[in-house]
């Protein structure tokens, strides 16, 4: 895979940057997690989270003016979190824990002046070896009185211990002159002068105010190995020497290592985040205002820390079940299906990843950056099937059922009853012909009353294969149905399915095609009024499809005129699970995405997509399709809550729906399919059984056939249950039986595998799912 | 790899052809290239193994979906 591909997702995807609070740090640091350990109740752990961007916290917890409060998202709503009061918090309630003294390096440095900025830098730098000589320009302490308006005298005592316990040193500097800034510069790597300290004087030491100007980045000056902290006049005069220190420290840490003090510090700078936040749903909330300042309680903090939006961006984590499945969003996911795609060795830990999307697109209609998650799954799949990684198990079972809806005894096309040709073609779908057998005759029917002129196509157009990313199959599918279209005079193709519509546009571009919605709308009503209050769903594949959400509504406005909108539609709509195939290679994510796209109607649900609606009902939803309106079956309130067909009645129904057009509409009368052998009885309750596992019940009446000609593999003394197996295809079924007297097979159980183990009937068969297995078992219609 | 599985009940199966009870015998299974030891129930006589349920839907599944990951 190419890694474009990758940075095209991870590029696009900003989940990672930081929030404004954090970008607009001078110092960076990550207050959104220190808000969330301290949630937690654990601020050890904020500390921890503290130390790494505050340099001398125990300290400069006390001081922060903070920066970053009118940044913080709650600024336009009430006020920006508090956050140097929670990191007060952090700094009162955690132990500071003594750093290890390092042996002397010989990089020496001089500070000039003692205040903040000078004992940051002494502080920080000597840990990593580097001394630091402290040069007083006055009075001990005159120095830091600013700092003891806030902080106690306690803590500015065991900083001053700790500086000493450090190896670092005080000197009292002669008269400040031109000479004695010559003298240590001779003498020490560099020079830091602490404007912060009002006895510091930089004329006296002959620096010109051009000299003066501090470097934003490396805190450096004009004048060669002279770093700067900036005078007590600054605004937000703690935080500016904070960042004096750590700035000088990062230059002088590159410096004696022989690096440009400027090299790689483009992330340093305060800058605005590319994080989007929501925040249409937060409510203003005044900040607290603690009892004493100084000495915040812990459920003052926690209030505070409860304002905290905790920014992030959720805009496709909130509307897509996959992306939350996975504990991670797509920057992350990005990179672990890349990483999968490369594996050469080992397991492929992310292939779940890939093969759970729906490919339905909302994620990049979501998400503020456009990011594709769907785009890229579609070419990781192209690839997993291409370099043969593709799991067989996730998307057998819908390219099994793709199969034998376009084998010879399921599929076919007829131009209009008694013409050679006809201007248009019905092509249903297969899903919805084993779904709704005898509406969709009657939908013909009525076509052809009418509007004339309207031939039959039934088959799978081939969207699974799509969706798997199997070209070679896909390709396949399309030349069948591109070769009937070319040879019947170039009919224009009538689609019910908005699926089909995609895999046409996609593949069969050179096909003319209309929906089916468009079309009734222009025909005379089917149907009588309906007065149901329904909730229109969009389908997924109808998503870009402007046109036929149109003509939809224009229908409902017509036959249900007291339909309601979905709360996520058009552009925006959900996917019932079944897009991309993510429900067969995960069939609890798909199902949660059922359930989460049903939470957004009130009323019953109405989808012009079958299989939309099947699986609405399988989460005990009512709803209906389309047609169910348009031709109703009875009653419909019934019909609403009627189950879908089961996968054995989907393929029975589809044979059948061949049957039955081709003896009403063409006087073809098909042979009546032969009834299985033996009367097998299968219990009510192993259906659903069956349905998870995908057995069909022809799966058992291989297995019974075997066992009544070659007898059971098994039989049971105590029960009097008999066990057999086979291997049709690359799954093993076991059936346990029971022949009653009356000669009848009654099924107790029934279970399949993929492994191999030796000896059962038909090893060694393989899926039928593949090109060469399309061609043995007739591809033809 | 030692696959044993522990209290598998095959109380009352005899192999079908052999008459024969069944014991536990370790087993070649194979899936996508790939074969390991496992202990199934199997005739005594003939060697016909079975795959009980728990079995299939159990720990196989986990080896099935892993070896497909490979
Ligand atoms: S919407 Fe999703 S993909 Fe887009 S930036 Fe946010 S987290 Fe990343
Ligand atoms: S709400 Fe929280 S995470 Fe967001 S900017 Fe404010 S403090 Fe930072
Ligand atoms: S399921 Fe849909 S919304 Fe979720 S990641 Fe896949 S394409 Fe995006
Ligand atoms: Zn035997």
């Amino acid at each position: 895979m190419d890694k474009a591909v990758l940075l095209a997702l991870e590029d696009r995807c900003t989940y990672e940057e930081p929030p404004a609070c954090q970008s607009f740090c001078p110092l960076h640091v990550d207050a959104r997690a220190i808000v969330q350990k301290i949630l937690e109740g654990k601020p050890a752990e904020a500390r921890k989270t503290l130390d790494r961007q505050m340099p001398l916290a125990q300290l400069a917890g006390w001081l922060c003016e903070g920066a970053c409060r009118e940044r913080c998202l709650r600024h336009g709503l009430d006020s920006g979190v508090n956050l140097p009061l929670l990191e007060l918090y952090v700094i009162q309630n955690s132990k500071t824990i003594k750093p290890f003294p390092m042996p002397a390096s010989s990089n020496k440095v001089a500070a000039l002046g003692s205040s903040l900025g000078a004992l940051v830098l002494a502080s920080e730098l000597s840990r990593k070896g580097h001394k630091v000589t402290i040069y007083l320009t006055g009075p001990q302490g005159g120095s830091l009185l600013k700092v003891l308006e806030r902080a106690p005298e306690t803590v500015l005592a065991e900083t001053w211990d700790l500086i000493h316990f450090l190896g670092n040193s005080i000197e009292t500097a002669p008269a400040q002159t031109p000479e004695f800034l010559a003298e240590l510069l001779g003498q020490y790597r560099a020079v830091f002068i602490d404007q912060g300290d009002p006895s510091v004087s930089p004329s006296a030491l002959g620096l010109t105010a051009e000299e003066l100007v501090i470097d934003p980045v490396t805190s450096g000056s004009l004048r060669e190995n002279v770093y700067l902290a900036p005078p007590s006049s600054v605004d937000r005069p703690f935080l500016a020497a904070l960042v004096a220190g750590k700035a000088t420290m990062g230059s002088l840490d590159r410096f004696f290592q022989g690096v440009k003090p400027n090299v790689a510090r483009e992330k340093e700078a305060v800058f605005p985040t590319t994080l989007m936040v929501d925040i249409s749903q937060a409510q203003p909330e005044e900040a607290i205002d603690p009892v004493n300042p100084f000495e915040p309680t812990a459920d003052e903090i926690k209030a505070e820390a409860n304002r905290c939006l905790k920014c992030a961006c959720q805009a496709c984590l909130a509307v897509c079940p996959h992306l939350r499945y996975f504990k991670g969003y797509p920057k992350k996911y990005a990179r672990e299906m890349y990483n999968n795609i490369i594996t050469a060795y080992g397991i492929r830990t992310s292939n779940i990843i890939i093969t759970s999307c729906l490919e339905c697109d909302l994620c990049k209609e979501v998400c503020p950056n456009g990011a594709d998650v769907a785009e890229f799954v579609r070419k990781a799949r192209k690839e997993m099937i291409d370099t043969n990684h593709m799991p067989a198990a996730a998307h057998e079972y819908a390219l099994e059922d793709l199969l034998s809806a376009n084998a010879p005894d399921t599929a076919f096309f007829r131009s209009a009853p008694n013409q050679e040709k006809s201007e248009r073609v019905f092509f249903p779908g297969c899903q919805l012909v084993a779904a709704r057998t005898e509406t969709v005759l009657k939908a013909y029917a009525h076509l052809n009353q009418t509007l004339g002129s309207v031939g039959l196509m039934s088959s799978c157009c081939g969207a699974p294969a799509r969706w798997s990313g199997r070209s070679g199959l896909t390709s396949q599918v399309a030349k069948t149905i591109r070769h009937l279209w070319a040879e019947n005079g170039e009919p224009v193709f009538i689609l019910a399915c908005p699926s089909c519509q995609l895999f046409f546009q996609a593949e069969l571009p050179e096909i003319k095609i209309m929906s089916l919605w468009d079309v009734l709308a222009q025909l005379p009503p089917p149907a009588p009024v309906q007065s149901l209050a329904l909730t229109l769903h969009d389908p997924c594949a109808a998503r870009y499809d402007q046109a036929l959400q149109k003509n939809v509504r224009r229908l409902l406005t017509v036959f249900a005129p007291k339909f309601t909108e979905q709360k996520f539609s058009g552009r925006l709509t959900k996917c019932c699970g079944y897009g991309g195939l993510g429900a067969h290679a995960n069939e609890p994510l798909g199902f949660a995405f059922a359930q989460d796209t049903v939470a957004g109607g009130a009323a019953p649900l109405i989808s012009y997509c079958v299989m939309c609606r099947d699986r609405f009902s399988q989460t005990g939803a009512a709803s209906l399709h389309l047609l169910d309106i348009l031709f109703p079956e009875g009653d419909l309130p019934a019909v609403m809550k009627r189950a879908g067909a089961n996968l054995t009645e989907k393929r029975d129904n589809r044979r059948l729906f061949r049957r039955l057009a081709l003896s009403a509409f063409w006087r073809e009368e098909e042979p009546m399919p032969t009834p299985p052998p033996h009367e097998i009885v299968i219990p009510d309750q192993l259906w659903a059984k069956m349905e998870k596992r995908r057995v069909l019940r022809s799966d058992i009446e291989s297995v019974i056939a075997e066992a009544a000609k070659n007898g059971p593999l098994f039989f049971n003394q105590i029960s009097g249950h008999s066990l057999a197996n086979l291997r049709p295809r690359q799954v093993t079924f076991w059936v346990e039986y029971e022949k009653d007297p009356a000669g009848r097979f009654i099924v107790h159980d029934v279970w399949c595998h993929r492994m191999v183990a030796p000896g059962s009937p038909g090893e060694g068969a393989e899926s039928p799912a593949t090109l060469e297995g399309y061609a043995r078992t007739g591809g033809r219609v | 790899m030692d696959r044993k599985i522990p209290d598998i009940d095959i109380t009352g199966w005899i192999c079908h052809k052999c008459q024969s009870p069944l014991t536990m015998v370790q087993v070649n299974v194979t899936y996508m290239g790939a074969s390991f030891e496992v202990e199934l129930p199997s005739c005594a006589q003939c060697g016909l193994t079975m795959i009980p349920e728990f079995l299939a839907f159990g720990k196989m599944l986990d080896v099935e979906k892993l070896l497909e990951d490979k």
